[in-house]
C-alpha cells in the first residue's frame, strides 16, 4: 500500500479530525524506532481527543497487532494506582503469573519501585513474549491525566514516563498517550513534548455526529416497530429525528456551546415532547405534528430553562408533567402562594436574619444598630456614611462571602432584633434554641467554621443564605432588613 | 526506483528514528552537533577513571535538549567498547527516585541486578534481604557505604559476603536531574557520594595509581539548572572536584543550522550511498535557503525559543508525510505550544460562560479587585441583559413592535436563571479560565468548605480588552464588544 493510501485511510479514523490525526501518526506509528516516547494531547472537552486516539490505536491494532491500552485516569484517582495498571498490563503481556508476583507487584508507591518492578516483571517474563513487547510498539493512553485528585501532580508522572525510555532499553518501544485539557499547567512545557492541540467541533458537526453515531440503527428500527403505524417508515423517521435535533442544537447553541455532552441529555429530555404528537397520529404529516409545528406550538415551554436545568426535586418527573405542571400554577397563581409556603417558625427565621446579619455587618457598627440607646448614642456620621455606601455604585457586601461571627454576637444581635419586632413570645435562652441552631448547622444554613467544639466561644459560625431567601424572611415577618445593612 | 520510493522505504525510517527522542536511549553513537570538546573531555574523565582508579565529581549543565544525556550516552558507549566488562554504570534520575532514600534503595537494586547476573542462574533469589537492598533504608544506605568506602572497618567486608569483586570495579555513577539531591537540606546522598570519589582520588595519588584499597567512584551529575553548584552546602562543595561542563546554545545562526542539519542529515554507512547523499544534499538545500518553509521555521525558533527538541517535533510530520510530496503546510511552527490556552479556550466557550466571563472581566476592572464571585458576576449579568433588552425593545418599539407582554416587562426580559448561569460558572472554573486564588478562604479550607459554588472567590486572569481583541482579530461576534465596553 502507498504511503499515500495509508494517510488517507488514517485519516478516515475521524473524518472531522484529519489534521490531528496526521500530527498523532507522525509521532505513534507501527515502528518502535520512530515512535516518539510520548505524547501530549490536549483540547477542550468534547472535541473529540479520546475518540480519536483511541480509534486510531484500534486502527493500528488491526493493521499492525499493535497494543495498547487505556487507563481512564480520573477513576484511578491516584497516580498509584495509575501504575499499577501499566504494572497489571505487564503481567498479562509477558504472561507472569500475577500470584508469584504479588511482592512486588505491590511496589508501585512510587516511580522508582515502579520502574523496579517493571524491570522485573519483563526479565521474569515468557521468552516470546518479552521478545514482542521489545520489539513492537506497545502504547499506553493515559485518559484526562489531569483529573486525578487533588494533589496528586500529574506533571511528575508525565515528565517521568516520558524519559521512560532512559531508564532501560526494556522500555524503549513504550510510548505513552497523555489526553488532558490543558498542558499549560502542568509545567511541562521546557520539556518540548510532543503535543497535538484539539480544537472544538463546529456546530454542523455536531449536528452530522449525533445524527450519525449517537441515534442508533437498532433505535430507529424499535421505535418503528413501537409505534407500529404503516404509515412511518424509517428513512421519514430518521429525517424525523435529524430536523429535530438540528432545531434542537440550534435552540440551545448559547447554552450547549460545543459540548456534545450536554447536548444529548436534553434532546433525550425533550424529545417525548416531539415524539407524543406522532405516536398519537400514527404519522407524520407536515404542518400537524412535524418537528417545525411542535416547536412553534411548544415554543412557551421550549423558550423556559426547563430542558436544560435539573433540580433534585425534579429529576424522575418528565417533561410533559413538567409542563402541565407549569400551566396549572399559572392558573392557581395566587397572593397566598406567591408568599411562600416554608414551614419555618418565626424564631428560626430571627435566627437566619439574626446570623445574616452578623455575617454581613461590622462589629464596629453593632453598637449603633442593635443598642437598646440607639438614638441616644447613634453617630450621625456613622449613620449618613453607612446610607450613603449602601446605595452608592460600588461592590455591596451582601454579594460577597459572609464574615465570621462568634456565636454571642449574633445570640446578641437575635435578642435585640427580636425584643424590637416580636414581643409576644418570650425568647428564651434555652435548649430548644441551640437545638434550633444545631438543625441550621446541618442543613447547612449556618456553617460552623472548625473543630469539633459544638458552643464554645472560640468556634466562629458563619451564615450560609442568599440575600433573596433572607429578605423572603425579612418580608414575612415584617422586618426592615435593609435599615441594619451598610 | 525513484528517490521517492527510496525515501518511502528506507531513509524515511532513518530520519524519524533521528527526530524521535529515543535517541537518548543509550543504544548506539548519536552525533552531536559541536560537542565534540566537551565529549572528549568528559569521555577522559571516564577514561583515567577506568585506566587509572581516579575518581572524580563531575558537573554535567545545560539547558533541556542540548544532548546531555547522550553526551554521556556516547561516553559510556565508546568506553564500552574500548574497556568492555572493565567497569559498572550506575544511573539515578531525580526524575524517579525524588529523594535520598529512594536513591539509596535503587543503587542496592542496581548492584543486586549486576551481582544477580554475574551469579547466573538463581533466577528465583527473590529474597532481598540476600541482596544490598535492606528493608529499611537506613541498613540500605550502610550496606552501601561501607561496601563502596572501604576504609572503614573490616567487619563490614563480611558482611557484603562474597561480592568483593564488584567493588574492585570502578563504579560510574550517572545522576540524572541532580539538582534534586541538591534541594534538601542535608544533601546526604551527594556528600556521600562526593566524599568516596574523592577519597579514592587522593588514595591515587597516596599509591602511584595503583588502585588502593577502596573502590573507586566517579560521579556524573546531570542538570538543566544552572545553579546547582551554588546550590550544594559548604562541606558537599569541598567535596566536589569542581569540575565542571557547561554546555550552551548556539550562538550564532549558522551554528544553529549546523545542528538541524547534523540533526537531519543521514551517514552514509550503508549500500544507499547514492540515495542517502542525495537526501542529505536535499536537505542542506532547504535549511540554506532563505525563504523557504524549514528555514523560515528555524529562523523564528532561533530567535524565540532556540529549542531544538520543539523544532524536532514540528519536522516529524513533515519528514514523515510532506517531505517527498514537498507539501509545506505540515511545516508548522512549534510556538502554539506556549500560547495562552485561555485565548484558545475563549473560541470554545459557549454564549453564556463567555457573557459570564465578560462580566466578571468588568467587574473586575471597574471596581479594581481581583478575585470575583458568582454573585457579583451574576448580578452584573442580570444588569447587562436587561440593558441588551431595553436596548432592542427600543429599536422594536420604533418599528411599532414590542416585546412587553401586557406591561409586565420586568427588566431582567431574556437573562439566564441563575441556576444555569452557576452551572456555566463551574464549567468556567473546571476548564481553568478562572483559577482558585489560595487553598484558604477567611481561614477555611477551600476543600472542606461546604457554602456553595457563589460564594467562592476566584481570580480571573482574562481583561477585557483581550477578550474584545481575541473576538476582533478571530471572529465576528458583534455583541462581544459591545458587552466588553464599559
Amino acid at each position: 500500500m502507498s504511503n499515500y493510501q495509508k494517510y488517507e485511510e488514517i485519516c478516515s479514523v475521524n473524518k472531522f479530525k484529519s489534521r490531528e490525526l496526521t500530527l498523532i501518526s507522525s509521532f505513534i506509528a507501527e515502528d518502535w524506532r520512530t515512535n516518539s516516547p510520548c505524547l501530549v494531547v490536549e483540547g477542550p472537552n468534547s472535541s473529540g481527543k479520546t475518540y480519536t486516539v483511541r480509534k486510531y490505536c484500534d486502527y493500528l491494532k488491526e493493521k499492525n497487532d499493535i497494543d495498547y491500552v487505556m487507563i481512564e485516569c480520573d477513576y484511578c484517582l491516584t497516580r498509584r494506582r495509575v501504575l499499577q495498571m501499566i504494572l497489571r498490563y505487564m503481567y498479562r503481556a509477558v504472561g507472569v503469573d500475577e500470584s508469584r508476583m504479588n511482592r512486588v507487584a505491590n511496589r508501585s508507591e512510587n516511580l522508582s519501585n515502579f520502574v523496579y518492578s517493571m524491570k522485573r516483571v519483563i526479565s521474569n517474563g515468557d521468552g516470546k513474549k518479552r521478545k514482542r513487547l521489545t520489539t513492537q510498539p506497545t502504547i499506553f493512553i493515559l485518559d484526562r491525566l489531569d483529573k486525578m485528585a487533588a494533589g496528586e501532580q500529574p506533571e511528575e508522572i508525565c515528565t517521568a514516563l516520558a524519559r521512560l525510555h532512559e531508564q532501560s532499553i526494556l522500555f524503549a518501544g513504550f510510548s505513552f498517550i497523555f489526553i488532558v485539557n490543558r498542558a499549560d499547567h502542568m509545567d511541562i512545557s521546557t520539556m518540548s513534548l510532543p503535543t497535538v492541540e484539539f480544537e472544538h467541533y463546529s456546530c454542523d458537526e455536531i449536528k452530522m455526529i449525533i445524527v450519525e453515531s449517537f441515534v442508533k440503527q437498532q433505535w430507529i428500527e424499535k421505535t418503528v416497530k413501537k409505534l407500529n403505524s404503516s404509515r412511518i417508515g424509517e428513512t421519514q423517521l430518521k429525517h424525523f429525528v435529524k430536523s429535530y435535533v438540528e432545531y434542537m442544537v440550534d435552540t440551545y447553541g448559547s447554552y450547549f456551546g460545543r459540548n456534545i455532552e450536554m447536548v444529548v441529555p436534553v434532546l433525550k429530555k425533550i424529545w417525548p415532547v416531539f415524539y407524543e404528537p406522532v405516536k398519537r397520529r400514527g404519522s407524520i404529516k407536515p404542518r400537524v405534528n412535524d418537528v417545525l409545528t411542535s416547536f412553534m406550538k411548544n415554543k412557551k415551554l421550549l423558550q423556559t430553562e426547563m430542558g436544560l436545568v435539573n433540580r433534585l426535586e425534579e429529576t424522575d418527573r418528565s417533561i410533559i408533567e413538567e409542563e402541565k405542571k407549569r400551566k396549572y400554577e399559572e392558573l392557581v397563581a395566587t397572593d397566598d402562594n406567591s408568599r411562600g409556603h416554608y414551614d419555618l417558625s418565626n424564631r428560626t427565621k430571627y435566627l437566619i436574619i439574626a446570623s445574616y446579619l452578623a455575617s454581613f455587618t461590622e462589629i464596629k457598627y453593632d453598637m449603633a444598630n442593635y443598642s437598646r440607646n440607639r438614638e441616644m448614642r447613634s453617630n450621625r456620621r456613622i449613620r449618613f456614611h453607612r446610607k450613603k455606601r449602601y446605595e452608592g455604585k460600588t461592590l455591596s457586601s451582601r454579594l460577597m462571602s459572609p464574615q465570621p461571627f462568634t456565636l454571642e454576637r449574633m445570640l446578641a444581635i437575635l435578642r435585640a432584633i427580636y425584643k424590637e419586632f416580636d414581643q409576644k413570645v418570650a425568647l428564651n435562652n434555652d435548649v430548644e434554641l441551640m437545638n434550633e441552631m444545631a438543625t441550621l448547622t446541618n442543613l447547612k444554613t449556618l456553617i460552623k467554621l472548625s473543630g469539633n467544639d459544638t458552643i464554645g466561644g472560640g468556634t466562629k459560625w458563619r451564615s450560609n443564605v442568599q440575600w433573596t431567601v433572607v429578605k423572603k424572611f425579612a418580608n414575612d415577618l415584617g422586618f426592615k432588613i435593609e435599615n441594619y445593612l451598610q | 526506483m525513484t528517490f521517492q520510493e527510496v525515501y518511502g522505504t528506507k531513509l524515511r525510517g532513518r530520519v524519524l528514528g533521528k527526530l524521535s527522542a529515543k535517541t537518548t536511549l543509550g543504544d548506539k553513537l548519536i552525533r552531536l552537533y559541536d560537542l565534540d570538546k566537551e565529549q572528549h573531555q568528559m569521555y577522559k574523565v571516564l577514561e583515567n577513571t577506568v585506566k587509572y582508579r581516579e575518581g572524580k565529581s563531575v558537573l554535567l549543565i545545560g539547558p533541556r535538549g542540548i544532548g546531555k544525556t547522550t553526551m554521556v550516552n556516547n561516553c559510556l558507549l565508546e568506553l564500552g567498547s574500548k574497556y568492555e566488562g572493565q567497569f559498572l554504570v550506575i544511573r539515578i534520575s531525580g526524575l524517579y527516585e525524588r529523594d535520598d532514600k529512594t536513591a539509596i534503595r535503587e543503587i542496592a537494586r542496581q548492584l543486586d541486578f549486576i551481582m544477580e547476573e554475574e551469579d547466573d542462574g538463581d533466577e528465583e533469589n527473590e529474597d532481598v534481604q540476600d541482596g544490598f537492598e535492606k528493608v529499611s533504608s537506613n541498613a540500605t544506605m550502610r550496606m552501601i557505604m561501607s561496601l563502596l568506602d572501604r576504609t572503614q572497618l573490616n567487619e563490614e567486608e563480611d558482611v557484603a559476603g562474597g561480592k568483593r569483586e564488584a567493588d574492585q570495579i570502578p563504579l560510574i555513577f550517572v545522576i540524572d536531574e541532580v539538582d534534586k539531591y541538591a534541594s534538601n537540606s542535608k544533601q546526604t546522598l551527594l556528600y556521600n557520594l562526593f566524599d568516596i570519589a574523592q577519597a579514592s582520588e587522593g588514595r591515587k595519588s597516596d599509591n602511584g595509581g595503583g588502585g588502593g584499597g577502596g573502590s573507586t567512584l566517579t560521579v556524573i551529575g546531570i542538570s538543566s539548572k544552572a545553579t546547582v553548584r551554588e546550590q550544594l552546602e559548604k562541606r558537599v562543595k569541598s567535596r566536589f572536584s569542581q569540575r565542571m561542563i557547561q554546555l550552551n546554545k548556539c550562538k550564532t545562526l549558522t551554528d544553529y543550522c549546523g545542528a538541524i542539519g547534523c540533526m537531519l542529515k543521514l551517514e552514509d554507512d550503508d549500500n544507499d550511498d547514492e540515495w542517502v547523499s542525495k537526501y542529505n544534499k536535499k536537505v542542506d538545500e532547504m535549511i540554506n535557503t532563505t525563504g523557504s518553509a524549514l528555514r523560515k521555521i528555524i529562523v523564528e525558533n532561533f530567535y524565540t525559543v532556540k529549542d531544538l527538541n520543539a523544532l524536532k517535533n514540528s519536522l516529524v510530520p513533515y519528514m514523515k508525510y510532506g517531505f517527498v510530496r514537498g507539501s509545506e503546510q505540515l511545516l508548522k511552527s512549534n510556538l502554539e505550544v506556549y500560547d495562552d490556552r485561555n485565548f484558545e479556550l475563549l473560541g470554545s466557550l459557549t454564549e453564556l460562560e463567555l457573557k459570564l466571563l465578560i462580566c466578571t472581566a468588568r467587574v473586575k476592572s471597574r471596581n479594581s479587585i481581583d478575585r470575583v464571585n458568582f454573585n457579583v458576576a451574576f448580578e452584573e449579568y442580570l444588569k447587562m441583559a436587561a440593558n441588551e433588552t431595553n436596548t432592542l425593545n427600543t429599536q422594536l418599539e420604533t418599528m411599532g413592535v414590542s416585546l412587553r407582554r401586557n406591561g409586565e416587562f420586568t427588566g431582567n426580559g431574556y437573562s439566564s436563571s441563575r441556576e444555569l448561569m452557576l452551572g456555566c460558572w463551574e464549567r468556567l472554573a473546571e476548564i481553568g479560565v478562572m483559577g482558585e486564588p489560595m487553598k484558604q478562604i477567611n481561614g477555611v479550607n477551600a476543600e472542606s468548605y461546604t457554602g456553595g459554588e457563589f460564594n467562592k472567590m476566584y481570580v480571573c486572569d482574562i481583561e477585557l480588552n483581550e477578550i474584545m481583541k481575541y473576538f476582533r482579530e478571530e471572529r465576528e461576534e458583534a455583541w462581544v464588544e459591545k458587552w466588553c465596553r464599559i
